[in-house]
């Protein structure tokens, strides 16, 4: 975890805490991925900092490893078949790869 | 077994005509002077629309961090042509919307499909260009052709799901049975109610970007955005394949060092943003 400048927010950051007003009220909340929306209206509303999770705990934090990559296994079992016409092209596979790693971290 | 597009056209003649709110939106955001004041008047005559789109512009999809209430105030701080393609969408879903008596496909799970579709490639566009607002109605119109296929031709449309169940791309299923594509057949929509250039483009050529003459960067984004959106199964097309993406359109937007399941996670995290404003989330998801 780590403070972040409003400034230097990135689409796909992780929130690590809730970013609250001056009141107290909570705005968006932790664990948010930020989006460009989401960064415009921190920007809005005047918030200087955010609290963001590391480049290196942003994604499957709390999901060891092992666990991790069976899931991304399963995953890659699912979407072969779906890949069944273009797997041979190496920018396709690399696709079908990073979406079993994506789906892997949602699921 | 083959009909010709005349014959296409000739039946889709009970194709309802555009909205006379869209056409006057078109109007009015056509002018150079064009104020929030200006589309919210013609917006605001349509209490289901208005409130449609303020669920769409609170949703956590735009980030606001105050609600909206009115849609002068959604134009103010969402921007005019951002507020004008979510009328665009959530008027096209509305009239197309409601799920026929005996269709061949699954008509909500193909709308999640469209706006997974507009999420990916708004986002994918967004890497290289400013402002994917368009490319996000294109997404979501991309294959208004089977929608229109499936409720004004259905027995043609069931005898084109029939070949492609037996193992022939819907595309060439659908070449093979109506001698037209979808896409084709969502130009003819464009057309008649008179959509901007670039959205007929990303209709019409959203499988073979290179034949586009207008908007190639947004016709790419789709096409891409397309093939993203089956390979995250956001929504179900009724072409569950994913199908080889044009070499040149993934170059326009990855690079090699490019972390895309970074991108991935942000494709994902936006869709479930912003389903549930479209009241589109399946009931046991």
């Amino acid at each position: 975890m780590r403070e972040q400048d409003t400034s230097n927010l990135v689409p796909g950051m992780r929130l690590a805490r809730d970013v609250k007003d001056a009141s107290g009220m909570v705005m968006v909340k932790e664990g948010t991925v930020l989006s460009d929306g989401i960064i415009a209206g921190l920007k809005r509303r005047g918030v200087s900092s955010v609290m963001v999770e590391a480049s290196d705990d942003k994604t499957g934090a709390a999901m060891d490893t092992a666990e991790l990559k069976d899931k991304i296994l399963e995953q890659m079992e699912i979407l072969r078949p779906l890949f069944s016409r273009c797997s041979n092209m190496e920018w396709m596979a690399s696709l079908m790869k990073a979406a079993a790693s994506a789906r892997a971290r949602r699921h | 077994m083959q009909k010709s597009l005349q014959a296409i056209i000739d039946s889709m003649s009970d194709l309802p005509s555009m909205p006379d709110i869209l056409e006057e939106l078109f109007r009015v955001t056509n002018k150079p002077t064009c104020s929030s004041k200006d589309v919210a008047r013609v917006l605001e005559k349509d209490q289901g629309l208005t409130a449609k789109l303020l669920r769409v512009a609170n949703s956590p999809f735009y980030g606001l961090s105050r609600k909206v209430d009115t849609v002068e105030r959604a134009c103010t701080v969402l921007g005019l042509n951002s507020v004008k393609n979510m009328a665009l969408s959530v008027t096209i879903m509305d009239v197309f919307g409601s799920v026929g008596a005996r269709s061949s496909f699954d008509v909500v799970e193909m709308w999640r499909h469209n706006l997974g579709c507009a999420v990916a490639a708004k986002t994918v566009f967004e890497t290289r260009f400013k402002s994917g607002d368009d490319v996000f109605v294109g997404g979501i119109l991309h294959d208004i052709g089977k929608i229109i296929l499936d409720t004004y031709m259905q027995d043609e449309y069931f005898d084109v799901m029939k070949v492609h169940n037996s193992g022939v791309t819907l595309l060439d299923s659908e070449i093979r049975v109506l001698g037209r594509t979808h896409a084709a057949v969502g130009r003819i929509l464009a057309r008649r109610w008179r959509f901007p250039e670039n959205v007929e483009a990303m209709i019409a050529f959203h499988h073979r970007p290179k034949d586009t003459k207008v908007a190639i960067e947004q016709v790419s984004a789709v096409h891409v955005g397309n093939e993203i959106a089956k390979a995250l199964m956001l929504g179900r097309s009724n072409e569950m394949l994913v199908m080889p993406i044009d070499k040149s359109c993934w170059d326009m937007f990855f690079n090699s060092g490019d972390d895309l399941v970074q991108l991935l996670l942000r494709i994902q995290e936006e869709f479930s943003q912003i389903e549930d404003a479209y009241g589109l989330r399946p009931k046991n998801g």
